[in-house]
This record gives C-alpha cells, structure tokens and sequence, in this order.
C-alpha cells in the first residue's frame, strides 16, 4: 500500500506550483505591458531604402523631397520638437569615422547657410548602435516668428546629428527642438534612432 | 549503528571525531572550518583585489590599443571578458562556506545549467518572443514594469529552476548555505552567458565601460539568485508557507528590474551629456549600487545561515 504523502511533500507541491502560477501571472503582466507600450508608436517604413522607424502615434508626418522621414510634434510649444533623417551614398570600402564625420561637416555647412545665427558646437565619436560606431554633432540656430500678426521672442533652437553607416549608405538622424525641451526630447529621440531597423 | 564519516570528504571518523552541531568532521576538515574568519575575510577582499586589477587592466589596455574586434577575435574576447569575473566571483562566494564546502563537481554542474537555461530560454524569451528591446523604452513605466515582469521573472525563474531541480533534490543539499550557494553559482552561470552574448552581440564594445558591467553583472546575476537560494535553504529545512518560495522569487525579480532599468542607462546612449561630453558612468555606479547592497545582504544572509545550522534549529 502507497503511503499517504507527508504534510511537508503536499507543502512542498503546493510551493512548486505557487511559483509557477506566480511566474504565470508576472509573464502575463509583461505581455499586457508590452501590448499598451507598442500602442503608443506607429511604424513608418521608406519604401525606397526599407528603413523602418517608431514614432509617437500622436505626431505628424510631413513629407520632404530631402529626407527619408520627418515627423514632428505638434503639442510641443512654439517651435515643434522634429525627428529627421537623411540618407547618403558613401564608400562602403572607406574607414567609417572619417566618412561620417565628412557627412555631417557637410550637412553643417548647408544648415549654417539656411539657418539663423547657425553655430555647430561640434563633431564627436558618439555611441555604438547595432555594433556600428556613430559620429554625433550637436549646434544650435534661432528661429524667428514670422507672423506678422502675432509677435513672438526668437526661439533658441538645438539640434543634434547623429549618423550611422550601413553598407554604402549613411542615415543622418536629426532632432531639432527648443533649447528648453531639448534635454527631455533628447532621450526619446535616441531610443527612436536605437530602435530603427533595416538602417 | 551507522559508521561516522566526514560530512565533506565522506571517509570514516572516529566517534571521538570533532563536530559542529550534528555535523562530523576529520582533522584535516575541521581544521579549515575552524580557521580564523579573518583569513576567510583576507581570500575574499583578495578576490575582489584581483578583480578590480583585472578590470583595470582590460581599461587600460583598452585605452592605449583600442582594439578593433571580429570574427574569432571578438568571441575570444567576449568569452574571456565573461568568464574571467565570474570564476573569481566563484571564488569568492565558494570561500563563504565554511562549514561543508560543496563537491566541486555539483558547482560545476550547477554552473553550466544556468549557462544554458540563459542562452537556450531566458534570452530568446526575452528577446525574441516579448521583444523586449523594441518597446521597453517607451517611457518610464514601460520601462520599469517590463523590466521587471518580463526580464526579472524570466531570469529569476530559471535560475531557480536550475537549483530547485537539480541539486536541491540530492542529499548532498543539506544546509541552508547550499541554497545559497548553489543559487549563486546558478546566477555566475546566468551571467557568463549574458555577457558573452552583451560582448559578441554589439559587435566589441567599449572595453573599458565593458568590462566594468561585466563584472557588475555577475556580482548582480549572483547576488539576486543568492537570494533566492536563502529561500530554497530554509524552505527545505524549515516549515515555511506556502508564500515563502514564491516571495523569493518575486523580491529577486523586483531587484533584477530594478538593476536592469538602471543598467539600461549604459548600454543605450541615452547618456547625460553635459558640456557635450556624454559621461554614461552614472549608470554603472548606480547598478553597482544595488549589486553591491544585494551582497551584503546576501553575505549577511550566509552567516545567519551557518550559524542556524550549527545551532540545529529546525533542520539541518
């Protein structure tokens, strides 16, 4: 005849499968997070270079000849927090830090022609995403209201560039915000460039 | 009457052989559980000296090469960066037990289960079916909560389950230190292969900040699954509830989230930059914080143990 299992076996099962449920429970948690996180972004993908991009769901496409993507942030105050990006062609052969770092002295130079009071703080090594070494630069410009209407202080903008290299492409990533949003926008703003994908 | 043996190298003792609670030793044996803490405290912070040198080495080297890895390189070097902490961190907590140090082949053993639950379940789940590095930016709670029901409970799960059935279902895990062993080598185990996968994955990383989280890694993988073991410890040998297991696990998870949302902040380049000058140490410091606070609690945790189990309350 089979004994009767002891109290502390029962216990133990009890335990084991306690656990169990508790993991169950916490794995269930994380997939409804998960589902609410996701529904916050909408993807958006180039047909032409198949980069693919989250952004905010509640921000506003805007089309441009010149770059790949352009979203922008229409809650953002008097001058809307903006994500760009930019492709272009480079030799894939040529050592990365150096071609980047032309690609963005270049970019420089065409903003420093278009934009007010224009000045480029400067061109570092930025971190590594996906395992590719990045160059960043950061500036800064005015923008001045140009509603003739309403009058407005000239609003200090900041900006940073940061490019990565795949194959014979660079992608330009660019978020232009007011100086006093600039800090929180940056930390969203680099998620966004970690998480693009097909770059 | 059964034969008297040494409770850690099993040969036969004499009825006169020295004891510590219901616990028989042989001279040689009793000797090193007898030796005074202090030398125990002196192999331990030597440990930590070597692993601070070792660190210092890979930056420096690091610094002044600046080496650019591939292919066998980058592997050999992420194994190596890897491995190296978490066998002196092996060390140092091995050098915890005092009272019946384990069979080394049982810690080995141990070691490679977690090792392989991490590569073959915990990363995949955690990369592949939750997609954890697509979404868990996307704000403040989606970044806590994830880390914590996700990341935490995945990890913390199975290096339990690499104890609880395994070893804790032999004889030789008799004490409440073996919970605490075990689930410390299950978490170094754990470890050496998230960090093989952090080094080969990102393709070489920065040397010096990468060997740093390295070694904070396997301090932390260690410290929480220690916890953990405490819990294995005292349910096998005590009366606890039914809650009691389940508990561990839930305060291990809630550390790991806690310690992966921090540890976040190097490893993204969501850094602070000031003066445009990005310092992503911040991070760093404070995971190491929270690993640091773990072990001592953790090492706290132990000698409460070995002091129960001499004293013969409630068990082994």
């Amino acid at each position: 005849m089979a004994a009767k299992p002891s109290a502390r076996t029962r216990r133990d099962r009890w335990a084991d499968w306690a656990v169990i449920g508790v993991l169950i429970v916490a794995l269930l948690l994380g997939w409804g997070v998960k589902a609410l996180a996701e529904g916050q972004r909408t993807t958006f993908t180039d047909e032409e270079t198949g980069l693919t991009v989250r952004y905010p769901k509640d921000w506003l496409l805007k089309s441009d000849a010149k770059l790949v993507f352009q979203a922008v942030d229409p809650a953002s105050g008097d001058f809307k927090t903006t994500y760009q990006i930019r492709a272009y062609p480079i030799d894939a052969t040529a050592s990365l830090t150096p071609t980047l770092s032309v690609v963005l002295n270049n970019a420089s130079l065409a903003q420093a022609q278009q934009r007010t009071a224009y000045r480029l703080f400067d061109i570092v090594e930025g971190d590594e995403i996906g395992g590719q070494p990045t160059m960043e630069a950061t500036y800064v410009f005015v923008v001045e209201g140009n509603d003739l209407f309403v009058q407005r202080m000239p609003v200090v903008v900041r900006g940073v560039d940061i490019a990565v290299a795949r194959g014979d492409t660079a992608y330009v990533f660019t978020l232009l915000a007011a100086d006093s949003a600039f800090e929180d926008a940056e930390k969203a703003f680099r998620r966004f460039v970690e998480a693009a994908e097909g770059q | 009457m059964d034969e008297l043996i040494c409770c850690v190298c099993h040969k036969p003792v004499g009825a006169d052989a020295p004891r510590l609670g219901r616990r028989a030793y042989c001279d040689e044996h009793y000797a090193k559980v007898g030796r005074d803490r202090r030398s125990v405290w002196r192999s331990a912070a030597a440990t930590i000296v070597v692993l601070v040198v070792f660190a210092a080495v890979v930056a420096v080297i690091a610094g002044v090469v600046d080496p650019i890895l591939e292919g066998t390189a980058l592997i050999l070097v992420g194994v190596g960066l890897a491995v190296v902490p978490a066998v002196l961190w092996l060390i140092f907590f091995y050098l915890q037990d005092l009272l019946e140090p384990e069979p080394k082949r049982y810690v080995i053993g141990v070691f490679l289960i977690g090792a392989l639950l991490a590569s073959a379940i915990a990363i995949p789940i955690v990369r592949d079916v939750y997609r954890v590095q697509d979404w868990i930016s996307a704000g403040f709670w989606a970044n806590l909560l994830g880390s914590i029901l996700v990341v935490g409970f995945v990890q913390e799960f199975l290096k339990y389950a690499a104890v609880r059935y395994s070893i804790y279902l032999l004889p030789e895990f008799d004490e409440r230190m073996d919970g605490i062993l075990y689930g410390t080598v299950a978490g170094l185990g754990f470890a050496t292969m998230l960090n093989i996968h952090y080094v080969v994955e990102s393709g070489g990383v920065n040397l010096e900040i990468g060997v740093i989280r390295v070694v904070v890694t396997a301090l932390a993988q260690a410290s929480f699954a220690g916890i953990t073991g405490y819990f294995l410890g005292r349910a096998k040998f005590e009366e606890e509830q039914v809650w009691w297991l389940p508990l561990g696990l839930v305060i291990a998870a809630v550390l790991n989230g806690l310690f992966h949302v921090i540890l976040g902040g190097v490893t993204r380049t969501s850094s602070v930059v000031t003066g445009q000058m990005a310092t992503p140490w911040w991070g760093l410091v404070w995971a190491g914080v929270v690993a640091g606070l773990t072990l001592v609690v953790l090492l706290y945790l132990m000698r409460r143990a070995s002091r129960m189990t001499l004293t013969g309350s409630q068990g082994a």
